[in-house]
């Protein structure tokens, strides 16, 4: 175990630098800058906010300072060494470049706990109804109960997640008003937002574990306690969604990355400032450093539930090898 | 494996479901702040990128740069006109090249410290200086020094009198002034900041903590993409007439969002481009304000490619374009079809020129003139044209309107081309476009303030139109200091531009207020800039006095105020003086729905 | 970040076989020859045919499918009214019933924009219907324009974005998996972890970057550009959706590389061509297929993302995204035109459906099971 953390740890050193390179030369070989705008800024001002932001460097001194871990600037062991480590391998991103005097540091330590608190709520939400429906459409397979559950399941995912958002605020705060429509602040805004991205997961996760219970079910072990007349149910809960959940592990790993970084849509529709706002909005701003930021954040929870995965699926199935997987 | 360890192990996973349920719970918690609701709320163009009146541009960050801070001069909310902010009184040499102003003796930082002339001095230096790289640097030109890198021409004669010096006589000096960029900061604090974090200061001196200011309100809290929250300031000298003693100005992405908060009464204004659809609802409403503003929403042609290179074909693009159909039918919301480049065709006592109005056989002549035909079968087909603009549904609207109006009168075929916001200044700027759109917003009330755009190295020209004459006469209506002749001047300039039509006006922009009826001190004017220190909030009382005078009788709502209203300290005891009962409730928190938690 | 479809899992590098012939090496010869007959591979595409047809939910979304796909190839020909013909209304008008308006004669028809085929069939409709067009059943948007011409028109970009973006993310995917798979070793290696890289890239930046090269302006006024907005979003949509495809692939190959009877046929001294043609390529087209339908709606999903941020297809062309988003906006407590959103929902969510079910099927036909691709 220790021998594949190490090798994982190892990947993701080489993954993260990978992305960051990429993330580093795709925004800046797109078209506009971070100073562009509907007023041209006078030629002198522009050169000034560019040289302020070292964007006058060439492209590798930007690229080396980017990724650290010494300051290439005037605070760094070539200037006043004032402040010798800064960019990703520092683990600083530097001044945002929209936000003129706030640093990516600052947008992420705000955004990213909001983003965290809500998609924690809707995997949270996501597995309980998820799996419910799963088990209670598998007790049954054929049953009118499977059919409702696999109908419900099935149009979780055939919806644009803005249109789920819609129709939730139109029920729950127009029509029977009980929940805010929109806003952030206390507990009852986290509601239908929670729910409205909890609901693609749970359909998801509900086929996902249907499928896996109902291979379950018809191994050896399981029609041997069956025939020893253990109740049904029992088997469902204690034996059969252990070997069933595999798949939905698999699924979770990326999906709590996905989930945690924020949703871009339910954030808007819902004027929550958590930080899928700012992948999308560094990437249209040409917020150079903000968007290396969000991507490094990005990259370390996808690598990191990855990781969590395959080590939950050893848990779940002890005959996997990590060793020999890694 | 033992089967207890598989139990065991599995349990594990119920146990992390109950963990991420809990740390949920837990963020949701800790985030939930017991933050009280503010006494007015607001929204409108988003997030603010920046609170260094220095490095701020647009127009969020100006609202809360001017209720953090107050410049020497600031405009009257109602006439526009240049009023004593922090300088009570000025003077001005026979030349117009030496203004002095006198700063008030009760003008105070929020810290205590008394407001110097010597900030000032120290502000503005630091406003020129190229290492700011302050955008409204430029506006200061006119001041000795300024331009040359030379001794900037502001000294402090003593601790209450400034004496600023220009090299040549600027009519607009003023107004210029009242502009957020040229408010004081405080030294005193900034340097300490600067001391304390040398490599991070500049994230760091505009914080609730470090930030130092001199306006009617203190910076208490700031949430990045959520909200701003202002604090009455004790050490305001005319705190005495501020009203509302806390104010939250939310930033909200999207226009339905922010709608659908102001219904519910969790906001009192919302600023904002109104989705059409909804303005013929919104317009009997009382609380829906609609008033002129000075901006300018119009197509760039690009000059540099053939045949729009012709400017007969220009001006027959421009004229087929019915422009009121667009603001009747598209926009709704009262907005003007506009024929020349100056939006209500009017700003003070300039009157602009008017492009001939938009009738087919015009256009249709110009384009034969042009070689060109609208016919289906014509010799000379026009080839089909591109309008380029920003991503946004009122943009795609509009082109496709004017499309369709160009097919109809022109037998044009108009293709449509969206791009997102950068890249489509990009290509705007690089004349990667056919036809382009773009608008344009007053700074101040001045019709130079549109027209200088067109002048030939003007970096907001992007059209490639080169003009001699046309940079002449603006030249000479810059320095000219009768306003009658510069007036006649700017006419001429802008009949050229119309002649020559490197754009296409289409329509002059209004603002689309929603204001909780019981608001009152609300001054629309059109540079939409009400001041927030004069709002307060209007008892039964006064809101039926208000309803009752009102011009035009309209639908009335419900108010999410305080039923008996808010006022300022000053007018409280006013009121109280007038009905001779003593009322003991200035400072105390209003006992209503206002202080529900958020 | 696929912010509007949930992120298709990854699935992780070799695992051991535990399909259908996992349990096979503890077995004795002669059972393993019956199983090589068993699942020839001619028997396999039969077979799952014979499934396939046996579930009546599949052919109703097939036939569902078919008729969809006729409707909106031959949407020019409908009596439609125009989708994009412009009569600006105060406000979206609400849905009439076809028995109070059965139609209208006041259709013109509008060529602009549109190719070579469906300029053909607008007049051939000319010639049928002549200026006869149907009522507004479904009302229409604040612009006047039908919404049933528009969710029909829609249709087409819609069902054609999903269509070239997954076979975009079939050709590149199913290449590049099944060239990791087969090369193995080194190279396998090597392009599982550009994957690995390209999925902890948030796939918006890659959207925006190559939408911004792409679609570079034209130089010259009113030449066509070398590709059109559709194509170059098509392709734009299939180069970040191949990624999970190609793991899929990858683990199948190597799965079968690993199968008994691959291993059977390698004893009995077949060539790697023959094994590959006869084993390998029948059984990875299955999975290939099975993941290409289950791609569409997720490619239809991100259409829709993508239109909501403003970054979709261009008018006058229409897609059910850019109808979905409108819809959405439009709905506020003052006045909900609610049908301005359930028109274009109703439309994807029954074609949605109608995928998912087809996937299913296919999947449950080919004898795959449903997890998380691991």
């Amino acid at each position: 175990m220790t021998r594949f953390l190490l090798r994982r740890a190892l990947w993701f050193l080489v993954t993260t630098w990978a992305v960051v390179t990429a993330a580093f030369f795709l925004l800046r070989a797109a078209p506009g800058g971070p100073f562009s705008g509907e007023r041209k800024l006078h030629p002198s001002v522009e050169a000034n906010l560019r040289a302020q932001y070292h964007l006058d460097w060439p492209l590798w001194k930007q690229y080396a300072h980017t990724v650290g871990p010494l300051n290439l600037d005037e605070r760094g062991p070539f200037g006043d060494g004032s402040d010798w480590f800064g960019g990703v391998l520092a683990l600083d991103f530097g001044p945002s470049m929209q936000h003129r005097d706030v640093t990516v540091n600052d947008v992420l330590a705000q955004s990213l706990p909001i983003s965290i608190a809500l998609g924690s709520l809707a995997l949270a939400l996501a597995l309980v109804l998820g799996l419910g429906a799963g088990v209670a459409s598998a007790h049954k397979p054929g049953s009118r109960l499977d059919g409702l559950v696999r109908a419900a399941a099935t149009s979780g995912l055939v919806l644009p997640n803005f249109v789920i958002a819609s129709l939730l605020i139109l029920v729950f705060a127009f029509w029977i008003p009980v929940l805010p429509v929109a806003g952030f602040g206390a507990p009852r805004h986290f509601v239908l937002p929670a729910v409205a991205l909890a609901l693609p997961f749970a359909a998801y996760i509900a086929r996902l574990s249907r499928a896996g219970l109902l291979e379950t079910l018809s191994k050896d072990y399981i029609r041997t306690a069956l025939a020893k007349g253990a109740p049904r149910s029992r088997i469902l809960w204690r034996h059969a969604l252990r070997g069933a959940l595999a798949p939905v592990v698999s699924f979770l790993g990326p999906a709590a990355a996905g989930v945690l970084t924020g949703s871009l849509v339910i954030e808007r529709i819902f004027a929550i400032p958590g930080a899928g706002t700012h992948f999308v909005a560094s990437a249209l701003n040409r917020d150079y450093t903000l968007a290396m930021g969000v991507t490094v954040v990005y990259a370390v929870l996808v690598f990191g539930f990855n990781t969590l995965v395959d080590v939950a699926y050893t848990l779940l199935d002890p005959r996997l090898d990590l060793e020999r997987d890694a | 494996m033992p089967p207890r360890v598989q139990a065991l192990r599995f349990r594990r996973g119920w146990a992390a479901l109950l963990a991420l349920s809990v740390l949920g719970a837990a963020l949701v918690a800790g985030l939930s702040s017991q933050r009280s609701r503010a006494d007015f709320v607001f929204t409108g163009g988003g997030e603010v990128r920046a609170l260094d009146p220095h490095a701020a541009t647009g127009i969020p960050e100006g609202r809360v740069i001017r209720a953090l801070f107050e410049g020497l001069v600031v405009r009257d909310p109602q006439t526009l006109l240049p009023a004593p902010g922090c300088a009570e009184s000025w003077s001005v040499s026979g030349d117009e090249l030496v203004y002095t102003f006198r700063l008030r003796e009760n003008a105070r930082w929020s810290n205590g410290d008394p407001l110097t002339a010597q900030d000032f001095v120290w502000s503005w230096a630091r406003l020129v200086d190229p290492a700011t790289g302050a955008e409204y640097a430029a506006q200061l030109a006119c001041v000795e020094g300024a331009r040359d890198g030379g001794p900037l021409g502001v000294r402090a004669l003593d601790e209450r009198t400034l004496e600023v010096r220009l090299v040549e006589p600027t009519p607009r000096f003023l107004d210029i002034l009242c502009f957020y960029a040229f408010v004081p900061l405080h030294r005193a604090s900034f340097e300490a900041v600067k001391a304390r974090y040398p490599s991070t200061w500049s994230t760091r001196w505009t914080r609730p903590e470090n930030l130092v200011s001199n306006g009617a309100y203190t910076l208490r809290e700031r949430r990045i993409n959520e909200r701003i929250r202002l604090e009455k300031s004790p050490h305001y000298w005319n705190a005495g007439e501020v009203a509302m003693r806390t104010v939250d100005m939310l930033s909200i992405e999207s226009w339905s969002s922010a709608l659908n908060l102001y219904l519910t009464g969790e906001i009192d204004w919302v600023d904002g481009a109104i989705p059409s659809n909804l303005v013929d609802k919104l317009k009997p409403r009382e609380d829906f304000r609609v008033t002129p503003y000075l901006g300018i929403y119009f197509y760039r042609i690009n000059t540099t490619k053939p045949p729009l290179d012709d400017a007969r074909v220009r001006r027959a693009l421009s004229r087929a374009v019915r422009r009121s159909e667009i603001t009747a039918k598209v926009l709704k919301a009262g907005q003007a079809p506009s024929l020349s480049f100056t939006p209500w065709a009017r700003i003070g006592d300039y009157r602009a020129p008017q492009l001939l109005s938009a009738i087919q056989t015009g256009a249709r002549s110009e384009f034969a003139a042009a070689g060109y035909s609208h016919l289906e079968n014509a010799a000379r087909k026009f080839p089909p044209l591109e309008i380029h603009f920003n991503t946004s549904e009122t943009h795609r609207a509009v082109a496709e309107v004017v499309a369709h109006h160009w097919d109809l009168t022109l037998g044009i075929k108009a293709r449509l081309r969206n791009q997102e916001w950068k890249a489509f200044l990009d290509a705007q700027t690089n004349l990667d476009y056919d036809v382009s759109r773009s608008s344009w917003i007053a700074d101040y009330a001045d019709p130079g303030n549109f027209l200088e755009i067109w002048t030939s190295d003007n970096p907001n020209n992007r059209t490639g139109w080169k003009n001699a004459e046309y940079d002449a006469l603006i030249a000479s209506a810059r320095l000219e200091r009768v306003a009658s002749k510069r007036n006649a001047l700017y006419v001429r300039a802008e009949r050229l531009l119309l002649d020559e039509s490197p754009c296409i006006p289409i329509y002059s922009y209004v603002s689309q207020n929603l204001v909780d009826p019981r608001i009152g001190g609300f001054d629309d004017n059109v540079l939409n800039e009400p001041a927030l220190s004069r709002l307060y909030w209007r008892d039964d009382a006064e809101l039926d006095e208000a309803r009752m005078q009102a011009a035009t009788q309209k639908r009335r709502v419900e108010s999410h105020g305080p039923r008996e209203g808010l006022r300022s300290p000053a007018a409280e005891r006013e009121r109280a003086k007038a009905s001779g009962e003593p009322r003991e409730r200035a400072e105390s928190p209003p006992p209503d729905a206002q202080e529900s938690e958020r | 970040m696929s912010a509007s479809t949930p992120p298709t899992p990854p699935s992780a590098g070799p695992k051991p076989a535990e399909g259908e012939h996992g349990w096979f090496r503890d077995e004795d010869f002669e059972r393993a020859l019956v199983e090589i007959q068993r699942q020839a591979p001619e028997s396999l595409w039969r077979k799952a045919r014979e499934r396939l047809a046996r579930r009546a939910s599949v052919r109703w979304s097939l036939r569902f499918l078919v008729f969809l796909a006729l409707l909106s190839w031959l949407a020019p020909l409908m009596p439609l009214p125009s989708p994009s013909a412009i009569a600006v209304a105060s406000e979206p008008s609400p849905p009439v019933f076809p028995w109070e308006v059965w139609g209208d004669t006041n259709f013109t028809p509008d060529y602009a924009g549109l190719g070579a085929l469906d300029r053909a069939l607008v007049r051939l409709r000319v010639a049928i219907f002549d200026d006869w067009r149907t009522g507004p059943w479904l009302g229409a948007d604040a612009l006047g324009r039908d919404l049933l011409a528009r969710v029909v028109w829609g249709s087409r970009t819609s069902l054609l974005v999903a269509l070239c973006a997954a076979l975009t993310s079939l050709a590149i995917g199913a290449t590049w998996g099944a060239t990791a798979g087969l090369v193995g070793g080194r190279v396998d290696n090597a392009l599982m972890r550009i994957v690995d890289v390209l999925f902890s890239i948030p796939t918006i930046f890659l959207v925006i970057f190559l939408l911004s090269f792409l679609d570079a302006p034209s130089a010259e006024l009113g030449r066509e550009p070398l590709l059109s907005r559709e194509q170059v979003f098509f392709l734009v949509v299939g180069a970040v959706s191949w990624l999970s495809m190609a793991r899929v692939v990858r683990g199948q190959v190597l799965e079968l590389e690993r199968a008994a009877f691959v291993e059977a046929a390698r004893v009995a001294g077949a060539s790697t061509f023959w094994i590959l043609r006869k084993h390998v390529l029948p059984n990875v087209l299955g999975i290939a297929v099975v993941n290409l339908t289950l791609t569409l709606p997720s490619v239809i999903l991100y259409e829709a993302f993508l239109s909501f941020l403003g970054l979709g297809v261009e008018p006058p062309k229409v897609s059910w995204g850019l109808l979905a988003s409108e819809g959405a906006e439009a709905l506020n407590p003052l006045e909900s035109y609610t049908w301005l959103i359930v028109a274009p929902a109703i439309a994807m969510a029954t074609t949605l459906l109608a995928l998912q079910t087809l996937g299913d099927g296919l999947r449950d036909a080919f004898g795959l099971e449903e997890r998380g691709e691991r």
